[in-house]
């Protein structure tokens, strides 16, 4: 009685297309963010400098998604569950190229502290966190690839754990920092380096979000958890 | 497939809290044929409500229903309860005249009288005695033809013949003619199917500033039309109403699977 698929196959391209680049952007994405947390666990440069260069791949890959979107909104009208699945696919895009942005302010940052050769750096806690908000995001983009609401919700609410990170590593950094006076420039990166993971670790939770959306067809509307007191314990 | 749609009752609310018109458990045959099969449907005070599906899937009959348009069919037999303001509009002792008056209607195909603009516009007005003179005639034509929105481009040559207009201009007339009777309901079937995008334009924007002082059905196979213009959105499929519900939901998240198919363009 009800297909899968358009009566127009060429919307069905239109849309598994779009999604292959989604999918192509959260692994390009992925793979960033694991290089960099790479090169911080083991202090050493991992092609950092690819790594920034990079980053231009994963704009020009957000800029084609959401350019197609614009085309199969003017074109095909879609709605319904395709509306959402192409505003789900642009605002991943949007989300995904900012990662990015973070992996390639953390490489830049690394390469400066890396060139200090200070030893002061917290590598197996950024190392811990930089992996949590990691399955965070594989687990949010299977949730996107099985259209799954209940492990979107999942992902949302453990970002939780990336702000109680996030909070202890910068009480550690600042108590390194007021030791060691020296290596300030060092904490200073330090401090922005647990900062990008943190947004990393908010912007997953925007996927799940969206996700979720996707999926069930309504916003979540419940409060999100959050544990990142750095404001005020600072 | 036709069995499985029939068992399963209407996705949504189909009561109205403040309706003008409500159908209950209505059939419609043509001979052997259900084109209607047990709909349910209440349609309320000063809404626009749209009925969509595929074609031959009971929603022009269903309209043509709600003012007994289909009792010129021979073979058609309407059975179930449909009530205008409570009352029974296909009781035995309903004229159907002053009913046609209450609740007009607008076809797909413009269809000007062969007279002059004023004339078809004074027409309904003049047979339902709802002018004592010439003066009050005169106010009654062109009001409505401004309320029609197309006062400003024919006062000049009311005496001129209807026919004469473009296709858009000849389905505002229609409006004009409908809305000259002081209808509560307008029924439109398919309304700009024959029109131009901006003779289409006009008309949703007529309907869209008619919406509050009627009640306003329109049968469309547009779905863009009935996203913009209507505030419920009615689907039928196989002569049963599956879904009912405010408009923006049905066209982002609707619940019934039959009526995701059809609106995602996965049937038609």
């Amino acid at each position: 009685m009800s297909s899968s698929h358009h009566i127009s196959s060429a919307f069905d391209k239109d849309l598994n297309e779009m999604s292959d680049k989604i999918y192509d952007l959260a692994d390009l994405v992925q793979h960033q963010l694991t290089a960099v947390t790479q090169s911080l666990a083991l202090l050493e440069d991992n092609g950092l400098d690819k790594l920034i260069k990079r980053d231009s791949k994963v704009d020009k890959l957000e800029a084609e998604i959401i350019e197609r979107a614009v085309e199969v909104i003017a074109l095909r009208a879609p709605r319904a569950g395709d509306l959402r699945q192409v505003l789900v696919m642009q605002k991943l895009a949007t989300i995904l190229e900012r990662m990015g942005d973070y992996a390639r302010n953390t490489a830049n940052r690394t390469k400066v502290i890396l060139a200090s050769g200070t030893d002061v750096v917290p590598a197996s806690q950024l190392e811990e966190m930089a992996n949590l908000t990691l399955e965070m995001l594989a687990k949010a983009i299977k949730a996107y690839q099985t259209s799954d609401g209940a492990l979107a919700v999942e992902v949302r609410n453990s970002d939780v754990r990336v702000d109680e990170m996030h909070t202890e590593l910068h009480k550690l950094i600042i108590d390194a920092m007021a030791q060691n006076p020296g290596d300030m420039v060092t904490g200073v990166h330090l401090l922005f380096i647990i900062k990008n993971f943190e947004r990393i670790g908010d912007y997953t939770a925007g996927i799940a979000e969206q996700v979720y959306f996707l999926s069930e067809g309504e916003f979540i509307d419940e409060f999100r958890p959050k544990a990142d007191k750095t404001s005020w314990n600072a | 497939m036709f069995d499985t749609v029939t068992k399963s009752p209407t996705v949504g609310t189909v009561h109205s809290d403040n309706p003008k018109i409500t159908a209950r458990n209505v059939f419609v045959d043509y001979g052997e044929k259900r084109a209607i099969d047990d709909v349910s449907l209440d349609i309320g005070v000063g809404e626009v409500i749209s009925f969509i599906g595929p074609s031959g899937c009971g929603k022009s009959t269903f309209l043509r229903c709600l003012n007994r348009m289909n009792d010129t069919i021979e073979t058609c037999r309407v059975s179930g309860d449909i009530r205008l303001d409570g009352q029974d509009i296909y009781d035995h002792s309903i004229d159907v005249v002053p009913l046609r008056a209450r609740v007009g209607i607008v076809f797909q195909k413009p269809n000007p009288f062969p007279k002059s603009i004023y004339d078809n516009v004074a027409y309904g007005p003049r047979i339902h005695g709802l002018a004592q003179n010439k003066a009050e005639l005169d106010d009654i034509v062109e009001a409505s033809l401004r309320r029609a929105g197309l006062w400003e481009e024919v006062h000049t040559r009311l005496d001129q013949t209807g026919t004469g207009l473009s296709g858009g201009q000849q389905q505002r007339l229609c409006i004009a003619r409908a809305i000259a009777v002081s209808p509560e309901v307008i029924l439109m079937d398919e309304p700009c199917s024959a029109l131009d995008p901006i003779a289409t334009a006009r008309i949703e924007e007529l309907i869209f500033e008619l919406r509050g002082d009627y009640s306003i059905a329109i049968v469309t196979h547009s779905m863009q039309q009935a996203a913009r213009v209507s505030d419920r959105t009615a689907y039928f499929h196989l002569g049963r109403l599956i879904e009912v519900g405010e408009t923006s939901a049905i066209f982002t998240s609707p619940q019934h699977e039959l009526t995701n198919s059809y609106i995602t363009g996965r049937f038609g």
